[in-house]
């Protein structure tokens, strides 16, 4: 805010605030959070939280967070059920239940808040049953448990394994960037989700059915883009007079790839990463649609989506089986995309000098 | 010295807060891997051995990660901080897959000395493969945290006031990694630690709701859907004091725990735990206190008790057979210890003149180890 907006939204015999006393009441604060986190950080923070459209990311992404940290309270687990993640279920039948269809079976202990809204007593399934007489509401929230794991632990991982190989390759090249890429390239010529569906099938066998197998195989096969990414962006850094200069004087590799490409190379792969964590959740829930992710019954979106397989000509009827659970993916998946929408354009240089 | 410039050398306070730095990790990557195993153990009610396991297996974690940051930040340079923390990495790798297993082993080694050089909890290769797959994502992080490590110290030197001590922006520096620390021991666990943490967890609460549902089990089976039903054998021997112990672990293809419950009324019995599913429960004393004697006393084992039988090899047999006159009658038989599946029984002469002790070991079937005589009292 300007000291000229100030100025005019004084009211009348009331002292002039000048620009000293605005420097003197913005400064400290924001000198303070720029500090601790430095200023190209501080940029990309007061840019997510300042932009319409990460604002609106945000929003839904910390929508999710809650809905998985409160999910106990949200949906509460059966009190003898060892494994919450485990969606209950009211009895066997294959047909679903609408939407507000009463609990007869295996009733969970009913919220605090469900009598407080609604003055009834008697939980009932909110958003109805699969076929085989599964939650949805349960599934849907125990799922973003599921989501954000599988999310950050496949998008955090595959970061990781991009930026050493990439930086590695790119930065001595030769055989080095040879045999690294000729790797990337077999990963890459596989179609991505085939591929990690026969990883995963491999890996079940292994591991048993769990939230491992297609995790794994996500890893496995989705590092390859970032390593491309940090390899193109270094190969042009690494060419940039302060490297060369660092080489002159004698800087060591290490240093010159930690302290001075890296931190230069490393915004690109932050847009990127908070694009595909929306993927790695699609990627998960795909492969568990497909009957190679988590035991049945388990709180996985796709999962859901995959019990309504057998309706799926009468969605008409049973719209509720496939609407809900899809919609959170989707939600979930434009939440993230907003997100890298925003970081790009608050981390690209050409819009900031149109802004500028 | 110059007005501005840390009062103490900048080496050693790279050295400290090296140290500190990996003291910290440790710790963060403790308490991922153990805190909530140790908390849900407690309101399972499993046996004290678990937690002294966890607690060395902590400590450990956070010497390791102490040694890691001290020597990385001695070396200094980023290549060999990588490797130091690669090995460091491994071992607590090791640490972590070990503990469930070979840890509470060593405990109960301590803690009775009898039990010294039983393999009372077996690592398997299912095991093994649970902590490879989380020595990856070790690997990774702490990888990654030994490269920058040189680095991080060189910001966090910088942030110190002239006498080491650090301000806001280095805690926060020093400070940051932990909570994917503790996010990559919190993956081990789910890993390494819960396939041993569902199974008293299902038998505690089968035990819980035997004791306090009023009505019947197989009806209330039916309508949760979990097997209830599994401890109505036993449902008329079960007191309200308990403590439960891992018996027996075979997490390969037919994915079984066996389950101890000892009860402050005498009561004993084995639950069979089946892919996170409890299967069954049965009173666990009749080859031991009831087998065992009539075997001693006849040199056969009971006809008409097919749960009194327990295995066990001719020798072993014969051995038993020609000391049965010493006991010149049926003998007192008395649990003395149990280690996972291993029990220790004292059979003594109704005079009191003569003693020997019998270890045996599985669940089912129970398998006769080996004798020896004791001084009687």
């Amino acid at each position: 805010m300007t000291t000229e907006t100030l100025v005019r939204r004084q009211a009348p015999g009331q002292r002039t605030i000048t620009r000293d006393d605005v420097v003197a009441w913005t400064l400290p604060e924001l000198t303070g959070l720029r500090k601790l986190l430095g200023p190209e950080w501080y940029r990309l923070l007061h840019g997510l939280f300042t932009n319409p459209l990460s604002v609106a990311g945000l929003t839904i992404v910390t929508f999710f967070i809650l809905m998985a940290a409160l999910a106990p309270v949200l949906a509460p687990p059966l009190k003898v059920a060892a494994d919450p993640y485990l969606i209950p279920r009211d009895g066997f039948g294959p047909k679903p239940q609408p939407p507000g269809s009463v609990w007869v079976k295996d009733v969970p202990e009913v919220p605090f808040w469900y009598p407080i809204i609604t003055g009834k007593d008697h939980w009932v399934h909110l958003m109805g049953t699969t076929s085989g007489q599964f939650d949805i509401w349960y599934g849907v929230v125990w799922g973003a448990r599921t989501a954000l794991f599988a999310g950050i632990v496949v998008t955090f991982t595959t970061v990781i394994i991009g930026l050493i190989v990439g930086s590695i390759s790119a930065f001595y090249g030769g055989w080095l960037d040879d045999v690294l890429m000729r790797i990337t390239e077999i990963f890459m010529a596989f179609p991505f989700l085939l591929a990690a569906l026969m990883m995963a099938s491999i890996l079940v066998p292994k591991f048993g059915r769990s939230i491992w197998p297609p995790t794994i195989a996500l890893i496995v096969f989705g590092w390859t883009r970032y390593a491309r990414v940090v390899r193109g962006d270094i190969l042009s850094a690494k060419e940039r007079d302060y490297i060369l200069a660092g080489r002159v004087i004698g800087v060591k590799d290490s240093r010159l790839i930690i302290r001075h490409i890296l931190p230069n190379v490393i915004y690109p792969i932050l847009v990127l990463a908070s694009f595909r964590l929306g993927d790695a959740v699609l990627s998960f829930a795909a492969l568990s649609f497909l009957g190679v992710g988590t035991d049945i019954g388990y709180a996985d979106w796709g999962q859901i989506i995959s019990f309504a397989r057998d309706w799926i000509l009468s969605l008409d009827t049973h719209w509720y089986i496939i609407v809900f659970p899809g919609a959170a993916l989707i939600i979930f998946g434009l939440g993230w995309n907003l997100i890298g929408d925003a970081m790009r354009d608050i981390l690209d240089p050409r819009l900031r000098t149109v802004r500028g | 010295m110059v007005a501005g410039e840390p009062n103490i050398p900048l080496r050693r306070l790279g050295l400290r807060l090296g140290l500190w730095n990996g003291l910290l990790l440790g710790l963060a990557l403790a308490l991922g891997a153990w805190a909530s195993d140790a908390i849900f153990l407690a309101i399972s009610r499993v046996q004290w051995v678990v937690y002294p396991a966890l607690f060395l297996g902590s400590l450990i974690l956070l010497l390791l990660g102490g040694l890691g940051g001290w020597l990385a930040a001695v070396v200094g340079r980023a290549w060999a901080s990588l490797l130091i923390w690669l090995v460091i990495g491994s071992l607590m790798t090791w640490v972590i897959g070990h503990t469930p297993y070979e840890g509470r082993s060593l405990m109960v080694w301590l803690a009775d000395r009898r039990s010294w050089g039983l393999t009372i909890y077996p690592f398997n290769e299912t095991a093994a493969t649970a902590a490879a797959l989380a020595g990856f994502f070790i690997l990774l992080l702490l990888g990654c945290m030994g490269l920058l490590q040189p680095y991080r110290l060189e910001g966090l030197v910088a942030e110190a006031d002239e006498q080491g001590h650090l301000q806001g922006r280095g805690w926060f520096l020093l400070l940051l990694p932990l909570p994917l620390a503790v996010a990559v021991g919190l993956v081990a666990d789910h890993m390494v630690n819960r396939p041993l943490r569902v199974a008293p967890q299902l038998v505690h609460e089968a035990i819980h709701t035997g004791r306090t549902y009023p009505g019947d089990l197989f009806e209330l089976s039916q309508r949760t859907g979990l097997n209830y039903n599994a401890i109505s054998a036993v449902r008329d021997q079960m007191s309200r004091r308990y403590s439960l112990s891992i018996g027996l672990v075979d997490l390969g293809v037919v994915d079984t725990i066996w389950v101890t419950a000892d009860f402050d009324n005498g009561a004993w019995i084995n639950c069979r735990v089946v892919a996170e599913q409890l299967a069954f429960c049965y009173d666990a004393r009749p080859p031991y206190l009831q087998g065992f004697p009539a075997f001693i006393t006849s040199g056969q084992m009971p006809a008409d008790c097919p749960e009194c039988a327990f295995a066990a090899d001719e020798e072993q047999r014969e051995w038993l057979r020609a000391r049965s006159g010493m006991f010149r009658g049926p003998p007192r038989v008395g649990r003395l210890a149990q280690w996972g599946s291993y029990v220790l029984l004292q059979a003594e002469s109704s005079a009191g003149d003569y003693a020997i002790q019998c270890l045996f070991s599985g669940v089912n079937p129970v398998h006769l180890e080996r004798c020896w005589e004791v001084k009687a009292r």
